[in-house]
């Protein structure tokens, strides 16, 4: 391809014809101080709380704070070249994100600007990103089911599209493992989902998206990021940024999926620059708004009525936990806005029991209403046995005299235990989930020793695949169970052929 | 809590000047001040010295009197009070604050222009005529500057606005729209 001088000439000519000369009136202010992502600047009497200011070297900054006298301006960017005394103009804008179907499968900043080297992103238009939630008379109550693909979610804590749901633990006890398998599980489900990541580190990031590449997930998602090496206000506004890429799609009738990974490093640095701008400190140096900080986030998860196109929007918050201390000050205010909560126990997590949901301490607070019918009677008693299972079980170790009533619940106990662990990133689908707590329910499990019941799940899987699709569409299609001596007749099928391991032979 | 230095020039300049307009000696006032200022301006050491321990009292009280001697009798008691109430090292700002005051009620504006070369008294006048017409203000003070950076065109700053309208600014948006199209 030749470069032809002369319509690119024509082109430019044409847009400077357009261009034109103005005087550029604006309102300024100075400077007066600099540092750790905040300036002070004097002047700028009519500044807006939010609006977006330019600094002299092009470096934007938003206003955070109205004084008497003078602003605080969080920075957006390097603010190093800011020098006392430079100007700082208004621009009569507040702060806006690109949204659209562009930004799908990509990685982004919290300004919406690429980093992933995948070159620009075209979008049409951008959105606040800081909105108002929907609100009474635009919402309808959470109807139907997100799979995530992990059993002991699915069964125990289902989550319906529009929920929030916070997954709360400690330090490597697998919470974003789950966030990235319950996106992973969204492929052909029409979902988009949004993985904004706060303060993690820049390798962290970068492995998972290579996760999602793997998986094929990249296809549905967008990373937005800010590593810890970016200052403070970037980390405080990466939610809200992605809460409007979000809102987007909610509002054109689609569903998202939106992770916050996390939240409690989103609060530090809300700390951090409300301290520099010398608000007052409250419990924990947190400022009084922190609560505020939050609610107003994850409020604009929503399922919106069938009048404004039925999207939703679902939010997994994630909050790291101090030594499983979930009454510090930023772990009660997130699990008091959301609609319930994913307890992930280190104790387990080292027992081998993976994922380490705290079936206890987990709850979901609007779920149970988006589970499948075949779901919910699989699962309906999951929960009790489990909590008298966890009862017996330290009880039991005192002594070995057990009436065969106890060792029949022991026996199940330690079974639903081993059904529900399930590997990393091997979502399953719903109607395979129905299928192995169907057979635990009904004892068909009973009789299978503890080693095998993982090998017994794959091989059943596949017999059924094979041999029964049907039972599965049954499923899919109708929501049901199947007729109840179609499904046994499978699993005694199964159970013949199915072939004990040495190890539990002997 | 102490209050920091615009607070205090607020007030006492307030003061000052609702008393200057009810004796109806503004002009006074302002000259006067504006040489004490200037006094201040050039020992930047006397406010510390006045309002710091290192002088005893009589001798403060002695320095204190060489300001005072020739002064009116408002100002004399305007700079007493001051260093009653340990207020001298805010001086220089409640004068500022107090010249403010003056400028807005005699609609005085200042301004800052800044060109690529020295301007001419013509045009400078012709600057300050067209500036005062726009913010409807009687007089204009002009202070001039060149900055050979800003290519052409000149740019007026006053009263926390900027108007812009230097060459290197429009070639900036220039190279902004080209890329953006």
């Amino acid at each position: 391809m030749s470069i032809k001088s002369e319509e690119i000439s024509a082109l430019i000519k044409q847009q400077l014809e357009s261009y034109q000369t103005e005087l550029s009136v604006a309102e300024t202010g100075t400077v007066t101080y600099v540092g750790d992502g905040i300036a002070r600047a004097h002047g700028l009497d009519n500044a807006l709380q939010g609006e977006l200011l330019e600094f002299s070297n092009g470096v934007y900054g938003m206003v955070q704070n109205l004084e008497s006298n003078d602003v605080g301006i969080v920075v957006l960017g390097d603010f190093d070249g800011i020098r006392e005394g430079d100007t700082v103009k208004r621009t009569g804008r507040i702060m806006e994100v690109p949204v659209g179907e562009n930004m799908v499968g990509r990685v982004v900043n919290p300004l919406g600007q690429p980093i992933d080297g995948l070159g620009e992103i075209k979008t049409s238009h951008t959105r606040p990103i800081e909105h108002k939630a929907p609100g009474i008379m635009e919402r309808q109550s959470v109807s139907e089911p997100l799979q995530t693909g992990i059993k002991a979610i699915d069964a125990l804590v289902p989550i319906g599209r529009g929920q929030r749901e916070l997954i709360i633990g400690d330090r490597k006890t697998g919470k974003t493992s789950v966030a990235i398998d319950a996106i992973l599980n969204q492929k052909d489900q029409d979902m988009i989902c949004i993985y904004v990541a706060i303060g993690q580190k820049d390798s962290t990031v970068r492995s998972q998206v290579e996760t999602l590449k793997k998986y094929g997930a990249m296809d549905y998602t967008i990373v937005v990021t800010a590593g810890p090496s970016e200052p403070a206000p970037l980390l405080y506004l990466a939610p809200y940024a992605g809460a409007a890429m979000g809102e987007e799609f909610m509002h054109n009738g689609k569903h998202v999926l939106i992770i916050y990974d996390d939240l409690s490093k989103q609060a530090t640095a809300y700390r951090e620059l409300s301290l520099i701008l010398r608000r007052p400190p409250g419990r924990e140096a947190y400022p009084g708004d922190v609560f505020y900080l939050h609610s107003r986030l994850l409020e604009r998860a929503a399922k919106l009525n069938d009048k404004l196109g039925g999207g939703s929007m679902t939010a997994l918050p994630i909050i790291e936990t101090q030594a499983g201390d979930i009454s510090a000050y930023i772990p009660t205010n997130v699990i008091s806005i959301t609609d319930g909560q994913i307890f992930l126990d280190s104790d387990s997590f080292y027992s081998g029991v993976r994922p380490a949901i705290d079936a206890g301490a987990s709850v979901s607070r609007v779920g149970g209403d988006a589970q499948i019918k075949a779901m919910k009677s699989v699962a309906g008693t999951l929960r009790l046995d489990l909590a008298s299972f966890r009862e017996l079980e330290s009880f039991s170790q005192f002594g070995s005299d057990l009436d065969a009533a106890t060792q029949a619940k022991l026996n199940r106990g330690q079974r639903i235990v081993e059904v529900l662990k399930q590997p990393v990133h091997s979502p399953l689908k719903v109607e395979e989930q129905v299928m192995i707590l169907y057979a635990l329910a009904n004892g068909y499990l009973d009789k299978v020793a503890i080693e095998d019941i993982a090998r017994y799940q794959t091989e059943l899987f596949d017999f059924v695949h094979t041999n029964h699709q049907d039972l599965f569409d049954t499923i899919v299609s109708t929501k049901k169970l199947p007729d109840a001596d179609q499904i046994n007749g499978a699993l005694d099928e199964f159970a013949e052929q199915f072939q004990p391991s040495a190890a539990a032979a002997k | 809590m102490s209050l920091d230095n615009l607070t205090i020039a607020n007030r006492y300049s307030k003061a000052l000047f609702e008393l200057a307009v009810e004796k109806d000696q503004t002009e006074a006032f302002l000259a006067e001040l504006k040489q004490l200022r200037q006094v201040f301006v050039d020992n930047p050491q006397l406010a510390e010295v006045l309002s710091g321990s290192l002088l005893s009292v009589d001798r403060k009280q002695a320095t204190l009197s060489t300001l005072t001697d020739h002064a009116s009798e408002y100002i004399k008691n305007f700079i007493q009070m001051l260093y009653d109430y340990g207020r001298m090292s805010n001086l220089v700002a409640i004068i500022d604050a107090f010249e403010q005051r003056y400028d807005e009620n005699h609609k005085i504006v200042h301004a800052e222009v800044t060109s690529a070369v020295k301007l001419s008294d013509e045009q400078a006048n012709a600057i300050a005529a067209a500036f005062a017409k726009r913010v409807g203000a009687d007089q204009v003070k002009l202070t001039r500057k060149v900055d050979t950076a800003i290519i052409g065109g000149v740019i007026v700053r006053s009263n926390n606005q900027t108007f812009d309208g230097s060459v290197a600014l429009q070639l900036t948006n220039l190279r902004r729209a080209l890329i953006n199209n």
